[in-house]
């Protein structure tokens, strides 16, 4: 049977629903019941999304899977899902993340679990949804729906202040995306203008001999940016993401940084810049800077932080930085170390906070002072901590360095001194990261109620391993990332930045051999 | 004997008059306890009604010119019937919590609804303001039902006093269209006017005639009872008149706009910017600080006539038929919002404030839920019917190169997420109080009416294409 | 002068005249009966321009139903309490300041605009009852049934409200 004619896209996004369905019906008593099926669903999701792997070409132009549907033909919204490899990769880390999220919550939710776990496979829904659908106004709808059962997850389990945390979550990227919205309508009115079609198709909007005024271009991308900046976010918006951070349970703060982040990211891959070529270029200079700040600016406040967890999460900020930088470099290089990144940030950002909610679990405290000399009473926590901070940091041999090495050649090639600028970053994230390692691992234990902590058991121990195994996997050996990622990169590029293959074909050439080589390099 | 023929077309109209004087003749000879009964008798009342509406034929001028009974009248009568269905499936536990379970309710909401039904059916002044004064007496009487209640009575004396004044702008505007033209009916009013060209006094008309129906979707600045009357009013009736009044006059507002006035379009599309930017952004911010959640809903629902007011202002094919999309979705969000009142009635004003609610969601599960979906809808989060409307009335701003408008419009529906959710932050995120156990026991209507909307809000939002199709036919004598 | 202008002239003095007795007559229920002659006299010029319709009206509705409101209210309350009342002067002004621009405005319609006030052609025929009634059951059939349940809800609303019994 041929994998690509089953509506695959449509199974893997709704999956959850039969989840939810299940869930809905079993009385709120049946805790482990309810615990057992949101797990087995989850892990079930991820294991149907890996199926696409076997019917995927990497070497196919142009959307794969695709499902179209009319949905409101008055206006012309459809059902469009389709993949490239790009969507692919977020699409796996998602159900990745989700799974493990859900296997990390099974002792720390204590209460209201029903709804904690419904809300955490309509979050899936929504989260997939976004990476899978092709049609602005479905793509919006996902976008969306995934805010709400964030929303619920922090304001119910979150910690002290979730109540504050959880409304600006919610207002601020509303707001974004109202603008987003606009945005879109205003493109498929100037689509109808030029056509006559009523249509939501992302993948017309971007094809070649429709060309949108660079006026009109510049304040559409402005509402594009709104909404997908302040998702991601990047410098002046990102004043949301400290605070649902810290306060999200541990499986929300691994889902947002994880997963939502990268949404906004996509938003400006997948959209932004292959329909809105001449804004991009334009705006090129103001969101270098502005990553620049970002890099620079959440490195330095992640140093001065006293609370573990917002130390990750400002950490975050910095690392979104390298990812918005990289892809505003409209580089093939950049863009694709900047898709890298974001898959690295998921995993070595989602498994520390896993790791801070570790200790959280047991100590019910997140202050770094508390902590010290951790690393004899739990050896294996320190080694998996060790390995997810090296990662981090960007670590040869592990997945971060692949991520941010390509960003800055990426970013090089069209100027130097922005990369210069940006490495510093590498430089600050390695001081923060390290120093804290050093002050809860290393050191005397301070602490009595340290003494009683119990190492990692194999439920931990599982959801860490695929982390691991992934970020060596990458680090070692990324040329199968890579290669999914190189068409649909090149595409991009070509519609972006399409001087940049005219003027210098000779460079990309080497660029591109220099980059097979050092795919396949071990480091 | 061609009239006879015509009775056909209005016969929904003839079967809920007939049921409502019905209950009216029967109810003195059904005993107290068995009252329940009227309850079902106008049920059937109205969906034969509703069924009819189906049946009936169409046809575009009946009874000399005075109706016509075209898809758009149909769309509303539809959306009518069903609102008032909503409503008497929440008035019983209201009313046989209050203990006072009377005929007479049933009777002035199904004439109310004739009313409606009625007015949107009109091609004529004459018409239109017999069956605008049918509804608002109706109206007048249902806002002051409760006669025990002193709010009941400040609210039903509050909405007469004003709501005979803005029937009386009403008059003045049409006797000014009278004046000018020597003519009642729409057509030839039309026609007479787009011969003379604009006059000063055609404006005068359209500016006392919008003035009137701003006052009956309480729009800024003629908003000011809407608090007090939506607060003191009976709560379903408040249900009902947030919703089923509003819908009919945007209905006059399009048929009188498009049809009779269309040559004074630059001059009502700007007024009606204007007014709409500031309904929409007042009653937002005023509903930021309420404290009572009843009031809040009752700013919201002025801030949702400015929403459709945007459809209005800027015209078109997606604002027509924009804010028929979003009148029908309105009618379910609306309905279900002032109905968690009648879930949470147990004593005296319980449960109409914000502390009221605080866990709610560990109590009632359920309902809690649908009240989100309800929350979601309001602010136009996906999926549910909310988004499309709200997609539909912001895209015909941007059609219509109305940009401010259409910003303006979404920055309040940020705003309006706040306050919505700090409802749903008092149910989800707070404990319920320890010391009041509070068991609910909504009644098997009320749940059935909340499921339907709950239902249907998905509906709307998840498979709109049905309903938007119909919509969109309703809408289409006016897309020219 | 023809019998017929004789007649509206005479209708017109005598319902001045009538007028001007109402609102000076100090006992309250003779002003209500020269009101009621001063309708009636009203209703006569109605009838002269061919408004039948309108003098039916006026004879029926005010001369018959309003006045005997009147008259109730009159003998409900108080009159001692009317008599001794001081007329203010702002109430005087203001009845000064209506009654100068009412007349003004008639003034200067009969010295300016002639026309504006000479019955036209189509006025005439509607006023008589025929018209009217046709105009009623036929014409505007809907509006005149609707305005039946219209006073059906007007009444059962006013019962119920007023009704002592909660």
């Amino acid at each position: 049977m041929n994998i690509q004619s089953l509506p695959l896209l449509t199974i893997i996004t709704f999956f959850p629903l039969i989840g939810i369905f299940i869930i809905f019906f079993i009385s709120k008593k049946k805790e482990n019941l309810i615990k057992v099926i949101a797990n087995i669903v989850t892990a079930l999701t991820f294991l149907i999304s890996l199926t696409l792997l076997l019917g995927f070409d990497p070497q196919a132009e142009g959307m794969q899977f695709v499902e179209k549907v009319s949905w409101i033909p008055a206006i012309g919204v459809q059902y469009f899902m389709g993949i490239d490899g790009i969507s692919l990769l977020l699409i796996l880390l998602t159900t990745l993340l989700t799974f493990l999220a859900t296997l990390s919550s099974w002792r720390v939710i204590d209460h209201r679990i029903k709804e904690y776990y419904i809300f955490m496979l309509l979050l899936e829904i929504g989260m997939v949804g976004v990476f899978t659908s092709l049609d602005l106004i479905l793509f919006y709808v996902f976008w969306e729906v995934m805010l709400v059962p964030m929303y619920f997850l922090i304001g119910v389990w979150g910690g002290e202040r979730k109540l504050y945390a959880a409304i600006k979550f919610f207002l601020y990227t509303l707001f974004g995306s109202v603008l987003l919205l606009l945005g879109i309508l205003a493109l498929y009115f100037y689509h109808h203008a030029v056509t006559g079609v009523y249509t939501f198709d992302a993948l017309q909007m971007m094809a070649e001999g429709f060309t949108i005024p660079p006026k009109l271009q510049f304040w559409i991308f402005l509402a594009f940016f709104f909404g997908f900046a302040i998702k991601v976010p990047m410098f002046p918006f990102h004043t949301w993401l400290p605070d649902a951070h810290v306060e999200a349970p541990t499986a929300g703060s691994v889902i947002l940084a994880g997963i939502l982040l990268k949404m906004g990211t996509y938003g400006f891959i997948r959209f932004s810049l292959p329909i809105l070529p001449d804004a991009s270029r334009k705006f090129v200079p103001v969101i270098v800077v502005l990553s620049i700040i970002a890099i620079i600016y959440g490195a330095l406040v992640a140093m001065m932080q006293k609370d573990w967890k917002s130390l990750v999460a400002y950490s975050s900020i910095s690392h979104m930085g390298f990812v918005t930088l990289g892809m505003f470099a409209l580089t093939p290089i950049g863009l694709q170390g900047s898709i890298i990144q974001q898959i690295n940030h998921g995993i070595s950002t989602g498994a520390l906070f896993l790791i801070v909610g570790i200790v959280y679990e047991r100590r019910h405290t997140r202050l770094i002072s508390e902590y010290g000399g951790l690393s004899r009473i739990m050896p294996v926590y320190a080694a998996v901590f060790a390995i997810m901070m090296l990662s981090s940091i960007g670590l040869p041999g592990l997945n971060g360095f692949i991520g941010e090495f390509l960003i800055l050649v990426g970013t090089f090639q069209v100027k130097w001194w922005w990369a210069a600028i940006a490495a510093s970053g590498i430089i600050l994230g390695a001081a923060y990261m390290l120093w804290l390692y050093q002050r809860v691992m290393f050191g005397k234990v301070t602490k009595e109620e340290n003494l009683k902590m119990k190492d990692l058991n194999a439920r931990e121990i599982a959801y860490f391993l695929p982390l691991i195994f992934l970020a060596f996997w990458i680090g070692l050996y990324p040329k199968p990332f890579l290669k999914v990622l190189e068409k649909p990169v090149n595409k991009i590029v070509q519609k972006v930045n399409p001087d940049y293959s005219q003027k210098k074909p000779d460079i990309i050439k080497k660029l591109f051999d220099h980059q097979e080589r050092e795919g396949e390099l071990p480091y | 004997m061609s009239y006879l023929i015509d009775l056909k077309s209005i016969s929904s109209e003839l079967i809920l008059s007939l049921f409502a004087v019905l209950i009216l003749v029967i109810s003195p000879f059904i005993r107290e306890e068995k009252r329940k009964f009227i309850t079902y008798f106008s049920i059937i009342g109205l969906v034969g009604s509703f069924i009819a509406l189906f049946i009936q034929p169409m046809k575009e001028s009946l009874f000399w010119k005075t109706l016509t009974v075209d898809r758009f009248s149909l769309y509303f009568k539809a959306l009518f019937l069903i609102a008032t269905f909503l409503v008497v499936l929440i008035s019983r536990k209201f009313f046989e919590h209050e203990r006072y379970h009377k005929a007479e309710y049933y009777f002035f909401l199904l004439l109310t609804t004739v009313g409606l039904m009625f007015m949107v059916s009109s091609v004529d002044l004459i018409s239109l303001y017999v069956s605008f004064e049918l509804m608002a007496i109706s109206c007048y009487v249902l806002a002051g039902f409760l006669k025990r209640d002193l709010r009941s009575n400040e609210a039903g004396m509050k909405y007469f006093v004003l709501g005979v004044f803005s029937s009386g702008v009403l008059l003045f505007g049409f006797s000014f269209l009278f004046g000018l033209t020597g003519e009642t009916g729409f057509n030839k009013i039309f026609q007479n006017l787009s011969n003379k060209g604009t006059d000063f006094f055609l404006i005068i008309a359209m500016l006392t005639i919008a003035g009137a129906l701003f006052f009956k979707i309480a729009a800024v600045p003629f908003h000011m009872w809407t608090p007090d009357v939506y607060e003191g009013a009976p709560t379903p009736v408040t249900a009902y008149l947030s919703v089923a009044p509003k819908a009919a006059c945007f209905a006059i507002f399009i048929r009188l706009f498009l049809e009779v006035l269309p040559m004074l379009k630059n001059e009502w599309q700007t007024l009606i910017a204007w007014v709409s930017l500031f309904t929409m952004t007042y009653g937002n911010i005023a509903a930021l600080t309420q404290r009572s959640v009843k009031r809040m809903f009752a700013y919201s629902s002025i801030a949702h006539a400015g929403y459709i007011l945007i459809g209005l202002a800027a015209g078109g094919e997606f604002g027509i038929w924009g804010m028929l999309y979003y009148l029908l979705i309105y009618t379910f969000m609306n309905i279900g919002a002032f109905s968690i009142f009648i879930f949470m009635a147990k004593k005296e004003h319980f449960g109409e404030e914000f502390p009221d609610f605080s866990g709610l969601a560990q109590r009632a599960p359920y309902f809690s839920a649908i009240i989100v979906l309800i929350l979601l809808s309001l602010t136009g989060i996906p999926p549910t019917g909310g988004f499309i409307a709200k997609v539909y009335i912001f895209s015909a701003a941007i059609k219509q190169k109305l940009y401010w408008l259409a910003i303006a419009g979404v920055l309040n529906s940020v705003i309006s997420l706040y306050y919505y959710f700090r409802l749903g932050m008092a149910m989800y995120f707070k404990e319920p109080p320890k010391d009041i156990e509070v068991k609910y026991s909504p009644s098997f209507f009320l749940l059935l009416a909340i499921t339907i909307i709950g239902l249907a809000i998905l509906l709307l939002g998840i498979f709109p294409h049905p309903f938007a199709s119909m919509a969109k036919i309703s809408a289409f004598q006016f897309l020219n | 002068m023809s019998l017929y202008s004789g007649f509206i002239y005479f209708f017109g003095i005598l319902s001045i005249f009538l007028g001007i007795m109402v609102i000076t007559r100090k006992n309250a229920i003779h002003s209500a009966v020269y009101l009621i002659f001063c309708i009636l006299s009203i209703a006569g010029l109605f009838f002269l321009l061919q408004a039948e319709f309108i003098a039916g009206i006026q004879i029926i509705v005010y001369a018959g139903g309003i006045m005997v409101i009147y008259v109730f209210t009159i003998l409900l309350i108080k009159l001692e309490v009317v008599k001794g009342l001081k007329r203010r002067w702002e109430i005087k002004l203001i009845t000064a300041i209506v009654f100068s621009a009412l007349s003004g405005e008639i003034l200067y319609l009969l010295l300016r605009k002639r026309e504006a006030l000479l019955p036209e052609e189509y006025g005439i025929a509607k006023g008589t009852v025929q018209a009217v009634g046709s105009y009623l059951l036929r014409d505007y059939l809907i509006p005149f049934e609707v305005v039946s349940l219209l006073l059906l809800v007007a009444m059962i609303g006013a019962i119920m409200l007023s009704r002592k019994k909660v």
